[in-house]
Parts: structure tokens; sequence; C-alpha cells
């Protein structure tokens, strides 16, 4: 335990040594790095400004200086051609003089390339070139031209620059031909190639990156660096160093530098410079990065002192952090040898500081820690023992479910473990309210015996029972309570001087109580007192754990016995034999010297002994008939409730209730009465007897109660067996006498159709050889006899046969004959009956078979006769109209569908499904309008139940019916 | 916390960043003249790269190849040349130049031409050149006329020009139409006459006599010029007037030319290849024209074909051999 507190204080310290060491060159480095940082910012920011500010001076310096250069190169120019001018008005407009002097310019110039000399109206009359041969056919008409129009009002003229063929650069300068200073008689022009100024503008380097180039007015590029910009035409107007010569072309000064987007498109500082006079200007641009280099150069230079300089905070807050650390160091080694046990070990610090003042509490503490070791172990002993003791005793309890052995084996190790020299234990019975004495150890002789019962509140133990508090007496020859609540002083008696009564409790309550005594005076510490509570907790659950046990063998045996009951009563439906084993088992497992049952007779007015066990005969004899409602049973049997009598020699409700009192002079003293209930009917009373006291507690009593009800439920089930199997007696007598009296019917139509068919056919077979002359001539009206003898005698015949039908159909006789054929064959017959039926062609009859049926495996005949039924009622029920005959192949469910239909006279809903039942017929065949008996559908009906068939009917009464039957292609 | 120290030194070791200025980088350049009267260009370049801080053996190193009028020969060296792999080639006369602009073609391999009378041969205008060249054009088509002139000045009663041609030439037909076309406007009779070789030019010049011809116009061609002692020689003794496209070959024995100086055209593309030295791409610097034309007259020729040169072109003349 305490290394481990240890260990954990070790790593305490040494996660808060690495913690100072961390946290001093975190914030140390961290605020000399801001500190820093801030100080390389600053001078960063000034420095840019500063730099900044310097190149822009260097820009504006050079932007001014080319400019002057480009506009000092054109100004020469200008005078050039000036003193050409002067010189060539000495001579012939256009005259061999003029050429000379013209190719001389050409030659001591390289800058112009061509002179041209035009008189006074703009004709050219001169014009020589450096590169080319001017005719004197090619000279032109120059008087619409800008050159000559400003030079002859006396003005000096320079074109925007343009680029010749060759790609290079060109502008037009012309001058008056002046006379006197008033009169102009021509102008000069040359053509200038400004090549030289692309090497100049070229050339322009200042700063690390710094470059310029030149534009005219209307923002064009003239020269830079790269020609091939110039060439390509390009227009920086929209730069805003372009932009603000442009917004003011003849300030004579140059902008200072700022920061815009360059020609390339990046950052730079730029500045302009107008040439002046030319409405040119020099652009000069650095990049921003270039111009800034320097600052770069600078930064790093920063950055590295910035660097060293954290690298040497870090190097100082180590060097600090050490001295203060190391101490600490010296306390965390110092609390890890006291963490492994060595509690003698002192740290030995002198800084003068207040480390070393914790080292000297650091050093205190582990003294005390030394010490407090010392009682701690002590403790720890002692703790041990005790739950030692509480270990045995727990074990002592656990190792039996017997209350007496639990209670004996639990006290003498507590005498042992706790060192007392006598003790015992009552339990409290909570309906007495009694202590009873249950074990009891260390006591000489019957001294611990003596007093075995007290009373709740009575003497030490009765209040202890009732406080639920313990009571202790150190000393009860001295302590004044002892006599104040002792009951008997038995105690003090047999020399006890010391003694602890403690309440036994399990969930707060209170199951009885301990007492522990010694011969001497003792102290109880708190400590004690504690365990010894414990051990009495211990042996409250142990007490409660037994109890639980008895319960449940209790219940189990309860149980044991009801589905023993249970299962006699279920063994018959004997309602004796029922009766009988019951009670023998009530006896057999409820410990009753007697039962008896009654049960209540079928006119309800009396009981009826029918089963006893433990009677003599002279006492069945005395009870073996009861009046209901009489005695104690009769109360059972009004109220349904059970009545109780714990002793019926001395119970007044007894006596009062009883008259009799038979059961009491037979020598009995306890007499239980159970109503005996079935469905909450009460069919009976059940009695049971002891010839000795005896208490039932609740569970038992509703033990019984069960065990009533279970032969409630049995004398029922005999019952119902008893007139179940009478109704059964009943009818299987009437049946016989059903099935004798069908067949006689059966037997009769047979035999009697038989018979009739007989002489039928004669009568039939004669009248239709009288009819057709057999016999001789007959007149008119005999032959009208005789077709209404042969119709009438084929209808009775027809009927006849159906009768005979339908007789052999319910007597089973009928059977199928089955063969293969084709559908096709039934129809041809069955046309041939409705030919017959239809000679008179009163309907229409149409056919509807399907071209390529399958064969049917069936019985063909009964088919046709099916159909003819179906038919010859179609033709019976319509006066007029149609009868169609459909047939057709239910692929899918491998069946044949025939269908007939009419347009009749329909049948009414409520006959469907009558019209299939034997001699139904329709109210209209009632009238005599339609002959016929009612068999031919009943007979159809049977025979397609006979093939796997069956029918169903649509009808609308007044507009015709449509019977539809189906069947398989192959009866099974 | 060691591990920590170290990252942050490491940090502080690279934001100083690596040094800036590195070793200093040495070009090679190769540079191939079709013959020697080329070499004065490669001379001017060598002394204005030199003027431009290109030290020779110092920061620049220079593989110079002459053909010396070889057609053969320039084509092998301009093979080696390439095959060399040099930081840049510069050449002189179309001559030279052809092969080298087909053996680099496609390649960033940047070709500076300090010569070349017809630069369109192998360059797309004069604005960009659109591949890995660019130079200085020598304008000697374009001055054509402009000698025609000049011969008018010098000789106002020739009327009857012979041109001389080497078909085999480079320049051949871009000549022979810039010699018809000034020739028509100047109002000259073109006799064109042609010779490949030295014996081709010996036969053919023999047969030429002042009976035939007022003066003999010569080409920017290689092997005329390779071998024009043996016309000087001719045509002095003929009498006849020899204008040429070279100021070299004034000193040599021609009467006059109008033409650029070489030397100075070198000069002039050595600050073309600097630009290049210094990252510029060829395609976006315009062929240039040169930026100085000499006026060339041998007065010693001049006696001895008895021609007397006029005042006003002494005057104009910026070179004038035999003073």
């Amino acid at each position: 335990m305490k290394k481990l507190e240890l260990g954990k204080i070790t790593q305490l310290f040494s996660r808060r040594s690495g913690g100072i060491r961390r946290r001093l060159l975190i914030w140390g480095l961290t605020l000399l790095g801001i500190a820093l940082i801030v100080n390389t910012l600053a001078g960063s920011m000034y420095t840019r400004r500063l730099i900044k500010r310097e190149a822009a001076e260097l820009q504006t310096e050079v932007a001014s200086r080319v400019a002057r250069e480009i506009e000092d190169f054109i100004r020469r120019k200008a005078e050039r051609l000036l003193d050409f001018s002067a010189s060539a008005t000495l001579y012939e407009l256009g005259g061999k003089e003029q050429r000379l002097l013209a190719l001389l310019l050409l030659k001591n110039d390289r800058a112009f390339t061509d002179v041209s000399v035009l008189d006074g109206k703009g004709l050219e009359v001169l014009k020589v070139s450096e590169r080319r041969v001017y005719l004197p056919g090619e000279l032109a008409d120059q008087s619409d031209s800008a050159k000559f129009k400003s030079a002859i009002k006396g003005e000096h003229y320079i074109s925007p620059v343009y680029t010749s063929d060759k790609a290079e650069p060109y502008v037009t300068i012309s001058v008056p031909l002046r006379v006197t200073p008033q009169e102009v008689v021509g102008v000069v022009s040359v053509e200038a190639n400004l090549k030289i100024l692309w090497e100049v503008i070229g050339e322009i380097g200042f700063g690390r990156a710094g470059y310029a180039y030149l534009v005219d007015g209307r923002g064009n590029l003239i020269a830079h660096r790269d020609p091939s910009l110039v060439l390509k035409r390009t227009n920086l107007s929209h730069l805003h160093a372009v932009q603000e010569f442009l917004s003011n072309p003849t300030s004579p000064d140059p902008t200072p530098a700022y920061e815009s987007q360059g020609i390339t498109g990046e950052p730079v500082l730029a500045t302009f410079a107008p040439v002046g006079g030319l409405g040119w200007a020099v652009v000069l641009e650095e990049p921003v990065a270039a111009a800034l280099s320097e600052l770069k150069r600078m930064e790093r230079y920063a950055l590295l002192l910035l660097g060293i300089g954290v690298l040497i905070g870090a190097l100082i807050i180590v060097w600090v952090s050490n001295r203060i650390t190391r101490p600490i160091s010296e306390l965390h080694r110092g609390a890890e040898v006291i963490g492994h046990g060595n509690l003698h070990h002192r740290v030995e610090i002198k800084t003068g500081d207040e480390i070393e003042q914790l080292a000297r509490e650091f050093n205190k503490m582990a003294g005390e820690l030394q010490a407090s070791h010392v009682t701690l172990e002590q403790k720890v002993e002692q703790r041990t023992s005790e739950l030692s003791a509480l270990y045995d005793v727990t074990v002592s309890v656990s190792e039996s479910l017997d209350i007496n052995s639990v209670l004996s084996a639990a006290l003498r190790k507590v005498l042992e473990v706790l060192r007392f020299d006598a003790g015992r234990v009552h339990l409290l019975d909570p309906e007495r309210k009694e202590l009873l004495l249950k074990a009891s150890q260390g006591f000489a002789g019957e001294a611990g015996m003596q007093l075995s019962v007290y009373r709740i509140g009575e003497g030490i133990n009765g209040k202890v029972a009732e406080s639920g508090e313990a009571l202790l007496f150190e000393d009860i020859e001295t302590d004044p309570r002892y006599e104040q609540i002792a009951y008997s002083g038995l105690a003090k008696q047999a020399g006890y001087r010391a003694l602890a009564s403690l309440p036994i409790k399990v969930k707060g309550k209170v199951l009885g109580t301990m007492d522990l005594m010694n011969l001497v005076p003792r102290s109880f510490l708190p400590s004690e007192v504690q365990l010894i509570s414990s051990v009495a907790n211990e042996i409250g659950v142990a007490i409660e754990n037994s109890r639980l046990y008895e319960e449940a063998v209790k219940k189990s045996q309860q149980l044991s016995a009801l589905h023993t009951i249970a299962a006699t009563v279920n063994q018959s439906l004997e309602l004796d034999v029922i009766l009988r084993e019951s009670v023998d088992k009530v006896c057999e497992i409820l410990a009753f010297d007697a039962a008896w049952i009654y049960v209540a007779d079928p006119s309800g007015q009396e009981l009826h002994l029918r089963a006893h066990k433990g009677l003599s005969d002279e006492f069945v004899r005395a009870i073996y008939r009861r009046g209901i409602g009489t005695g104690s049973m009769g109360r059972v049997i009004e109220s349904g409730e059970p009545l109780v009598y714990e002793d019926i020699q001395t119970d007044p409700a007894y006596l009062q209730v009883t008259a009799g009192r038979r059961a009491q002079s037979f020598g009995f003293r306890t007499l239980y009465n159970f109503p005996v209930k079935s469905r909450a009917r009460i069919v009976g009373v059940l009695n049971l007897a002891n010839y000795f006291r005896r208490r039932f507690s609740p569970e038992e009593l509703e033990l019984i109660g069960s065990i009533a009800n279970e032969i409630g439920v049995g004398v029922e089930n005999a019952n119902l067996f008893y007139q179940t199997k009478q109704k059964s007696l009943e009818l299987e007598k009437t049946n016989i006498e059903l099935i004798t009296a069908n067949q006689a019917k059966a037997d009769f139509l047979a035999a009697m159709s038989h018979e009739l068919r007989t002489p039928l056919n004669v009568i039939i077979g004669n009248a239709d050889l009288m009819r057709d002359g057999m016999f001789g001539d007959i007149g008119a009206k005999q032959r009208s006899a005789l077709e209404k003898i042969l119709y009438y005698s084929e209808t009775l015949l027809k009927l006849i046969n159906d009768v005979l039908t339908v007789t052999k159909v319910e007597a089973g006789k009928a059977s199928l004959n089955v063969s293969t054929f084709h559908v096709d064959e039934i129809i041809a017959h069955t046309r041939g009956y409705v030919e017959q039926l239809n000679r008179n062609g009163r309907l229409k009859v149409l056919w509807e078979v399907e071209p390529d049926l399958p064969p049917m495996t069936t019985d063909a005949l009964k088919i046709e006769e099916i159909l003819q039924n179906l038919i010859g009622n179609a033709f019976k029920f319509t006066p007029q109209g149609s009868i169609e005959v459909r047939v057709r192949d239910l692929k899918g469910k491998n069946r044949i569908e025939f269908s007939v239909a009419d347009t009749g006279i329909g049948i009414a809903f409520k006959d469907r499904d009558k019209i299939f039942e034997q001699f139904h017929q329709l109210e209209e065949a009632h009238t005599g309008s339609y002959g016929g008996v009612g068999l031919g559908l009943n007979i159809v009906k049977r025979y397609l139940e006979m093939m796997e068939g069956h029918i169903k009917v649509e009808s609308q009464p007044g507009k015709g019916s449509t019977f539809t039957f189906e069947l398989p292609y192959s009866i099974q | 916390m060691k591990r920590a120290l170290v990252f942050v030194f490491t940090l502080l070791v690279c934001s100083m960043g690596v040094p800036e200025a590195g070793a200093q980088k040495i070009y090679h350049i190769g540079a191939l003249v079709a013959e020697d009267q080329f070499i004065p260009a490669f001379d001017g370049f060598k002394k204005k790269m030199a003027e431009l801080g290109h030290t020779e053996r110092k920061n620049i190193l220079y593989a110079f190849h002459n053909a010396k009028g070889g057609q053969d020969n320039i084509q092998k060296l301009a093979r080696k040349l390439v095959q060399a792999k040099p930081d840049l080639i510069v050449t002189s006369s179309t001559a030279a130049t052809v092969p080298v602009a087909k053996l680099t073609k496609g390649t960033d391999l940047p070709v500076v031409f300090l010569s070349a009378g017809n630069p369109l041969e192998f360059v797309q205008s004069y604005a960009s050149s659109g591949n890995n060249m660019t130079g200085i054009s020598s304008a000697s088509l374009d001055l054509t006329a402009k000698r025609m002139e000049l011969l008018k000045e010098l000789a106002p009663k020739v009327k009857r020009l012979v041109s001389l041609n080497n078909p085999q030439g480079v320049n051949y037909r871009e000549n022979l139409a810039a010699v018809r076309e000034a020739g028509k406007k100047m109002g000259f009779a073109i006799k064109e006459v042609n010779a490949s070789s030295r014996d081709d030019l010996g036969q053919v010049i023999s047969t030429m006599t002042r009976k035939q011809a007022d003066a003999i116009l010569l080409p920017p061609d290689l092997t005329i010029t390779k071998n024009l002692d043996v016309v000087v020689q001719h045509f002095i003794k003929e009498k006849l007037p020899v204008i040429t496209t070279l100021v070299i070959n004034v000193r040599r024995g021609a009467l006059a030319t109008y033409a650029p100086d070489y030397f100075a055209l070198g000069q002039q593309g050595a600050a073309l290849v600097h630009k290049i030295l210094k990252g510029a791409k060829p395609a976006d610097l315009p062929i240039e024209q040169p930026f100085k034309l000499t006026l060339a007259i041998n007065l010693k020729t001049a006696k001895a074909i008895g021609l007397k040169i006029p005042r006003e072109i002494l005057l104009r003349a910026d070179e004038v051999i035999g003073q």
C-alpha cells in the first residue's frame, strides 16, 4: 500500500521535474522569441521603407537623366537638321549641291537614313537615302503630310515613332528652309533611326534588376530592352505609371516612384519622367522583389541573429532550469528511495532557498511516514486478524443450512475468535413475540439454558430485540443499568462480569439476539463492537438463508403434494376412484389422521360421503349423508370459504356451529373444512382432521385449498365424462337406426326405379311401334294421344333414371368409366342431342369450341350427361333467344372449361346455392310452366365431384344464366 | 529537448538560404566563317564581347572554324560544331549560316549570324526569326541599286553591265532577281554571266572586253570572292570598272563598293549574343540592319583603268584605298 502511494509521489515528482524544465524552455523561448521577432519585424519594416525610399529616389534620378539624354539626342538631331537647312538655303532647291549636302548628312549622322527637300508647295525636289535610290520620277507631293504642314509654318515637326519594313524604329523630323527668319521657302525632312535609343534604353540598368522603357504620347512602347515588345506594337496605357504620364504629359518633373503592376505583370517600383517637348516618357521599373532583395538578405541576417538569440536563450534557460531542477531531482530520487521502502533515507540539499525548505519538510514528512508506517502495520495486523475472524465465522455459517448447526458453529467460532467465555443465541418467534433460546456455548452445566424464553421488551434480550440496538456492560457488577434492565440476573449469578447483547438483524429486521460474556470485566472498543455486530449480521444472514432454505424445501414438498394430487385426479375419470385416491394422498402427504369428502347429490339437497380415510365404520355410518346448509359444512358451502378449528375440543366457534359434534366425539382436535370448487361452483367439502392440536401456516392452508380445488376439477371432469359417455351411447344408437333407415330407402328407391322402368320401357316401345304404324294405320287423334303417351312416358323414364342415378351415387355404387378421348367426340354427341331437342328450331344454338383441344382421360359419358343436363335445363328455361355452348382450354391449369349460357328466365340470387340440392326447383317450375323434379343439377354436381371438377353459375333474373364447369385433362 | 534545439538550429541554417553567387559560368561559343573575308566579322565580335565583359579564356571560350571557301568543308565543320554542343553558335555569311540553321532546326541552341546577305533564307521575318536564330543582315542585296547608282556616279557613261554569278552559290537566285530589278530601275543593260569555279571564271571572263561590257557587277558569292584575283587582274587589264559587295574586295583591287563593314557587323552581333547570354530568346530579338554602311573606293584601280573619281564621291567615301 505504502509502496504504491510513494510510487505515485515519485511519478508526480518525475513529471513535475520534466515539466519545470519544459515550461521554462517554452515560456522563456516564447517570450524571448516574441521580443526578438517584434524587434526583427520592426527593423525589417523600417529598413523596407528606407530601401524603398532610396530605390524610389534612385529611379527618379535615373529617369530624369535618361529623359534628358533622349531629349538631348533628339534635340541634337533637330539642330543638325537645322544646320543642314541653313546650309541648304544657300543653294538651289533640289540642286546638285543640296544633294551632296544631303548625302554628307547621311554619312556624318548614321541616325539619318533618308533626307528629303520639299519646295514651298510641298513637292519633293530632292530625296536621298542611305539604302535606297530615288529617281526623279519617284519624287512625291507631300503637301498634305504633317511634316510639311508643320514645318512650312516655321515649326519643328517630330512624327510618332514607326517601324520600318526591316523592323527598326524611326521618326520623321522636319524643319523649315528659311531664306530669312520670316521667309520659309521649303522644308527639309529626315527619317531618323531610333535604334540608338533602343540601345540607350536597353542598357539602362539600376538597382538589382531595374530597367527602363520609352513610351510615346499614346502609351505605345517605343523602346525597350526587349525589342520584340516594341515590334509587337505593345500599348501600355493600362499601366499605372503610363496612365499617370498620359493624364499629364506636359509635366516637366519626374513622378516619385511608387508600387504598381509592371510591364511583365509583376509588382514593380515604378516612376516616369517626361521627355520634354517630344510628348514621350521614360518609364523606369524595378521588380519589388529585386528592389527589396537587399532587405531579404538583411532579413536573413536578422533571422540568423534571432536564431542565435533564441539558441543562447535556450542554453541559458537550460542552465537555469538545471539549477532549479537538480535539487528537485534530488528530491525525486529521495522520494523514489523512500517509495521503494527505505523509510530511513533523508535528502541532503543545501541551496539556501525554498527548495532547501522543501527538502527539510520532505525529510520531516518521511520521518512521520516512518512512524505512521509502524502504527499502520500494527493496525493492519489487528484488522487482518479481525477480518480473518469474520471470515471464519462466515465460512462456518455457510457450511450448513441447518439452523441449529449453524448457530452452534457460529457461536463457538465467535467465542474463540473474540475471546469470550460464554455465549447464547435467542431467535424471535414473531407470532408469539418471544425470544427462544437456540444455541448456547461455554456455560458450565445448564446455566446457559436456565431461562430459555424471553418476551419482547423483557430483560436485556427483550430490550435489544425491541430496540434493535446492542447493550454493552463492561462490568455488570458496577454498571447500574444491568440491575435496572436485567430480568433474571442469571449472568451475574453465574459469575460473569462483562456482557454484550447484540441484535441479530437482516435487512433491518431483528431475527434474534446474541449474548457474549466474560468472567472478567472487559472494555469494548468501537472496532470490537463493529466486528461483533458484523458477526451478528453474518449469523443473521445465515439464519435467513436457513429459513429460506426450509421454506423452499417446504414449498417444494407442497408443490410435490399438489402435483401428486393433481396426477391422482387426472389418472382416472371415475369419481369414486378419484376421491378415494385423493383422501389417501392428502393424509399421506399432509400428515392428517383422517380425511373424508362429501359431494353434493344431483338434486343439490344433500351431501353424500363419497370417500374417506382414517374413519371408523361407526363414524362413517354416522356421517354418511348430510343435509346441505347445516353445521360447519353448511357454512362452508354457503360462504365458499374454509373453516379451520385448531382444537374442536375447546373452540367455541366449533361448538356453536355444529350440532352433532361427531368429530369432537370421536376424539379429533384439529378439524379443517375446505370447499371443493369447480368453475366457481361448490361441488363438495373436504374434511381433514388430526387427533392432536395442530397449527398450519397460511401457505399450508393455501396448499390445502389448492388440493381441494384440484379435487373439484377431478369431480367436474368425472361428471362431464359420465355425461358425455351417456350422450355418446344415445347418439350411437340413433346413428345405427338412421343408417338402417337410409339403406332401406336406397334399396327401396333402386328396386322401385328398376321395377318402374321395366314396364315403362314396354309402354314406350309399344306406343312407339303404334305411332310408327307397326300395328296398323292410326288416325290423327290416336297419333296425338300416342305422342302425349310417348312424351310423358319419356319424361317419366328420365325422372326414374335420375332418381336411380342419385340413389346409386348416394349409395356409393356409381363409378367412373375412365377412357382417353377427344373433346370433339363429346361435342359431336351433344350436338346430336341438341338437334333432337331443337328440332322445331325454337332457339338459336351457338357453338364455340376451341380448336386443338388436348385429349382428356376421364369418364366421357358422364361429361355428355352433364352437358345434356345443363343444355336441357337451358332449353327448359329459355322461352326464346339463344343458347351458347363454349369449350376452351385453361392451359395454365391443365383443365378444360365447358360453359352453357342461355338468355332464359335466369335465377334469383337467393336460389343460386340451392339449385344444386336434391329435389330443388325454382318457383317458376312449381307453377307448372317448366317440368322436372329437381335432380338434374344435383346429378351434375355429384358427377363433377367424382371427376375432380367444379361448377359455378352466373345469372341475372330475366336475362339468362351461364353454367360453367371445368375438369382436369386427366383424372388422378 | 536536444532534438528541439537541433530542429531550431536546422531551421536557422535553412532560413539562411543558399549563397547567391555561385561559380561563374564559362560559355562555350562555336564560330563558323565561310572564307577569310568574313574573319573581320568574328574579330569585331570578339572585340565587342570583351568590351561587354566576356573575356576569352576567362569566362568564354571560342571554337573558331574557317571553311576556307569550300562548300563541303562548310557542311563538315557545321556538323562538327553542332555536335560539340556549345552554348551558342555564331556564323558569318549566308553560306556558313544555312547548314548550321538546318542542323539546329527545332533545337534550343542559339545561333547568331554576324552577317547574312539574305537572312530570309532561314528566318521567318526581320521582326522575329520564329526559331533559334537571330543576327545581322548584311543588306548586300538591298544595296544593289545603291551600288549601281554609285557606278553611275563614278562612270556616268556606263550602260552595259555584266552581272557575274555562280549558279551554285546560296545567293544566286536572290542576287539575280535584285540585279535585274535594280538594273531595270537604273536603266542598265544587264548581261548575266555564270561561273561556278575558278576555271569557269577564267574561261568566262577571258572573253569579256570593253567591246562587250562597260562595267562588271560582282555578286555576294563565296567562289567568286575567293577567286577575286582572277577577276580583278582581267578587268584592270580590260580597264573595266568592277563593283563588288564587300569592302575587303575593294582592298583587293575591285573599284568600289557600298556595303557594310564586317568588323562593325561583328560588333553589332556581339550585342545580340550578350543579350542571349543574359537570358533573351533569339526569337525575341529582331534581325538587325547594319548600323554603318561604308563607301569604299580604290584609287589605284581607278587610276589603272583610267577613271577619274569625282570629288563629291571622294568627299562621301568612308574608305579610299591608295590615297
